[in-house]
């Protein structure tokens, strides 16, 4: 800062506009109102007022896919479910972000069989992994806080150079 | 309790748990429909009664109205794939309770892959999506159904995953683009 040094009166911070971006985005992440399975079970309780998620500004779980940010994929992805977690996803407005909570979302889990999606990953980009059958809320929250982190260095204005 | 590819029961003679017991469906359906019983076993105190296939939907019709079994309420109806069984390769049970009375009873139907097994949807309404379920994971088809479509996996689903000769990950092409 040194050619604004000590030119600004006290009280005014400076910062970059992506760092603004990003700490706006992480601040107020809504995950959309979406279980599969019993992992769905820990995210409610992840959300509730024991656990909170709402401390991390991620508590307003929105019944559309318009209105979120964040797509928790928590539980057992069938086959036959595969195309409409697919469509929910490309519904969802950029930037978005998604987590695979517990094993079967991450790799099939328990269940190498001809109807369970072997990892939701086949089907749509994954930020965070959570293991767990299911993950405790905790564990939740660590990953939502990791996702957190992630998008902090997410760069909108000042891409890196080279980069498209 | 039964052999794995038959489905024939293995219990050594004397087993106390397949003793007879008093039941009075069984009595009612030997003296009304002697031709449809082709078998009665018990096991743990519930009659086992192996049934004509093409009377299915006629016994639970009987069961169902006759005063003195009242089998009002079929608890659920299920296949099983027997590949070696000794009267056919599909088994469907039928468990039926009599809510007035307190019988217990269960009816079993053998059949091969394409014979249709009469529906008895008509008879217990809610056999119409056990049947579905039978249909779609097990391949019995039973005739006279309002709509044997798939219930559990997609509609463009080849085969019928429950089958003992189906295998467990899935054959090439099941998960599509998903695998």
């Amino acid at each position: 800062m040194g050619l604004i040094e000590g030119k600004l009166p006290d009280g005014i911070l400076t910062t970059t506009v992506d760092s603004v971006f990003a700490w706006a985005r992480k601040s107020a992440i809504w995950p959309m109102t979406f279980g599969l399975a019993c992992c769905a079970i820990e995210m409610m309780a992840a959300g509730a007022s024991r656990f909170d998620l709402d401390r991390f500004g991620a508590g307003i779980f929105r019944a559309t896919p318009r209105q979120s940010d964040l797509m928790i994929v928590a539980g057992t992805v069938t086959e036959k479910m595969a195309p409409l977690v697919r469509r929910l996803y490309e519904q969802m407005p950029e930037p978005k972000w998604v987590i695979a909570m517990g094993i079967c979302a991450t790799s099939g889990g328990p269940f190498p069989t001809y109807s369970t999606v072997q990892g939701v990953d086949r089907i749509v980009p994954v930020d965070v992994y959570v293991p767990g059958c299911p993950p405790r809320p905790e564990a939740l929250i660590y990953a939502l806080m990791r996702l957190q982190e992630k998008i902090q260095q997410t760069r909108t204005l000042a891409r890196p150079r080279g980069a498209a | 309790m039964a052999d794995e590819k038959t489905g024939t029961p293995e219990e050594q003679p004397g087993d106390p748990r397949a003793a007879e017991v008093p039941s009075v469906p069984v009595d009612r359906l030997r003296a009304a429909m002697a031709e449809s019983v082709e078998e009665v076993r018990y096991w743990a105190g519930v009659p086992i009664v192996r049934v004509r296939r093409d009377d299915v939907a006629r016994v639970l019709e009987f069961l169902r109205d006759d005063p003195d079994c009242r089998m009002n309420h079929l608890s659920t109806l299920f296949a099983t794939h027997w590949p070696e069984g000794e009267h056919g390769t599909l088994e469907v049970t039928y468990c039926l309770y009599s809510t007035v009375h307190g019988h217990l009873l269960t009816v079993k139907a053998w059949t091969r892959d394409e014979e249709p097994v009469p529906s008895v949807a008509e008879v217990f309404p809610v056999a119409d999506w056990n049947e579905r379920e039978a249909y779609d994971l097990v391949g019995v088809r039973f005739s006279g159904h309002p709509d044997l479509a798939r219930i559990l996996l997609p509609d463009d689903w080849e085969g019928h995953p429950l089958r003992k000769d189906y295998p467990l990950e899935g054959k090439p092409g099941d998960h599509k683009s998903y695998r």
